[in-house]
């Protein structure tokens, strides 16, 4: 009986821990954060406009800080775990706000979002960009939760129809309002 | 013993370099800053190496240009019920003009068919036009080996793929990534042989190495030479040398792991296999690191990263040569 209990325990112990873990970013988040998202994505605008591009952080500390500059036919991956310096001559190369970009970094290592970039869908085959920001799903730092995303995308009108954004497929859009969606999805680029 | 070797190299990177000259016309490539002076005569030779069948090609690109303007542009295919006459050929066209902008659209497994089809269009863009507008027009197409009769299924279903990015209004390419797909098969395909709708994204549009390396072969009669499997990574000691003397000979493709080509540490776990083909442009060292140009979803891009990753990265390397031979 007693060794019964004591396996019935080591197999429940982590099911527990799953299903109390399970605290998943939602609409709130945006809320709570929506001042400096809004900053964020009004510097991203300005950034863009100036030369596309998409950025983020490599790894879970938010130490790598990762810049992919795109042109029209080349993309430029670059990542500060690998070479500073690349980065800095990039940013030089294309003449981007140097003030600006850091103001955008700070503020998202402050948020702790992944990754900023923008997407595109078609409606009636007319071709329509959006902006998206990805963060880890996860509201706690549980190690027990399945490692998910959390998306927010934001339109620049709103649709009628349902759309998809990001290179591979991913959760329901969830919409928070008219302009703004949220996913949970495996993916977070 | 390797002094010598190193300087006669060094030797020849520089007459390679200084006959490339006035070759140097790739911005996107020439002015990156940052470069120590013998890693931009590296990157001179590689340059003048990617243009090397530019004349031929043009050559080839004009007359399928020439074939395509003697095209009834109007008139819809039976075969196809969903494909749009005009998306069909504006596709068509925009592929010869820019075959780097061939893009396997969101959410699909034609990784495979659009980088053989994006070799197929660059370097034979008068063979691409014969084989769609055959397609198009008779529901079918026999190439240098082998006929493909697309099955009424992904007839049916080409043109009204949606959801999929760009691949949305590009007709021509969901006709022709649905039909290779439909017509080449390999043991990873075994449990779906048959296409349902969604099946784009599913293991019924996989493609494993050899089932690619075949894909290859059954379009042209460029001459190539594989390295590599589904499981075992190729037998070479240094991945590194062996991909870029590949690339001195020919044209080259790599089966890799995408996971290690966006590296992030979100994940415990990344699975130790191969997902993606990329045709690889350029490599070379920049100090410690390896920068990398290579072309996968319309685009070329160019990144740094370590060997340990570069050897993580890669489960096949595929050469491709003669592939301007006038035969072909």
């Amino acid at each position: 009986m007693k060794q019964t209990k004591k396996y019935g325990l080591i197999f429940f112990l982590p099911a527990f821990f799953v299903f109390c873990s399970d605290n998943r970013k939602s609409a709130d988040y945006y809320f709570e954060n929506k001042q400096t998202i809004t900053e964020m994505r009004q510097l991203y605008e300005e950034l863009y406009a100036h030369q596309p591009f998409s950025a983020g952080f490599s790894d879970k500390s938010f130490n790598y800080f990762v810049l992919e500059i795109n042109t029209d036919t080349v993309r430029y991956i670059y990542n500060t775990e690998n070479s500073w310096q690349q980065l800095y001559s990039a940013v030089v190369r294309f003449n981007y706000d140097t003030a600006k970009l850091k103001n955008l970094g700070e503020k998202m290592h402050a948020v702790k979002c992944l990754w900023l970039s923008k997407s595109y869908f078609y409606v009636d085959g007319e071709r329509e960009n959006v902006t998206f920001l990805s963060f880890r799903s996860v509201a706690s730092n549980s190690k027990f939760v399945e490692n998910k995303y959390f998306m927010l995308v934001f339109l620049p009108r709103p649709i009628a129809t349902t759309f998809t954004i990001g290179r591979n497929r991913t959760g329901e859009l969830v919409k928070i309002d008219s302009l703004v969606y949220f996913m949970i999805g495996s993916g977070f680029r | 013993m390797n002094g010598v070797k190193n300087s006669l190299l060094l030797y020849e990177l520089m007459l390679v370099a200084f006959i490339a000259g006035c070759h140097r016309t790739d911005s996107d490539y020439a002015t990156d800053s940052g470069l120590k002076v013998k890693d931009t005569v590296i990157r001179a030779n590689v340059i003048i190496l990617s243009r090397r069948f530019d004349s031929v090609i043009h050559v080839r690109q004009l007359k399928a240009l020439d074939v395509l303007s003697k095209e009834d542009t109007t008139a819809a295919s039976p075969f196809w019920p969903g494909v749009s006459v005009r998306l069909f050929y504006d596709n068509v066209r925009r592929n010869i003009l820019f075959p780097d902008k061939i893009n396997q659209g969101r959410s699909t497994n034609f990784c495979s068919y659009a980088a053989m089809t994006h070799l197929l269009i660059k370097y034979h863009p008068d063979l691409y036009i014969h084989y769609i507008l055959s397609l198009y027009h008779n529901g079918e197409v026999s190439l240098k080996k082998k006929t493909l009769i697309p099955s009424l299924a992904v007839r049916q279903a080409a043109g009204i793929l949606n959801n999929k990015g760009d691949l949305d209004v590009l007709h021509a390419d969901q006709l022709w990534f649905l039909t290779l797909a439909d017509q080449f098969k390999g043991y990873i395909n075994i449990l779906n042989l048959n296409y349902d709708p969604g099946d784009e994204s599913t293991i019924w549009a996989g493609t494993n190495y050899a089932k690619f390396n075949r894909m290859l072969a059954d379009f042209t009669d460029d001459e190539l030479t594989s390295r590599g499997s589904d499981i075992l990574k190729p037998f070479v000691s240094n991945l590194f040398d062996y991909i870029s003397s590949e690339l001195r000979k020919g044209v080259v493709v790599l089966y890799l792991n995408s996971k290690y080509l966006y590296p992030t540490k979100y994940s415990l776990v990344t699975l130790q296999a191969p997902t993606h083909f990329v045709v690889a442009y350029n490599m070379y060292k920049i100090g410690d690191m390896i920068e990398f140009q290579y072309w996968d979803y319309g685009l070329r891009t160019q990144q740094l990263i370590t060997s340990k990753r570069l050897q993580q990265l890669i489960f096949g390397v595929t050469t491709i040569t003669r592939i301007t031979d006038e035969a072909n």
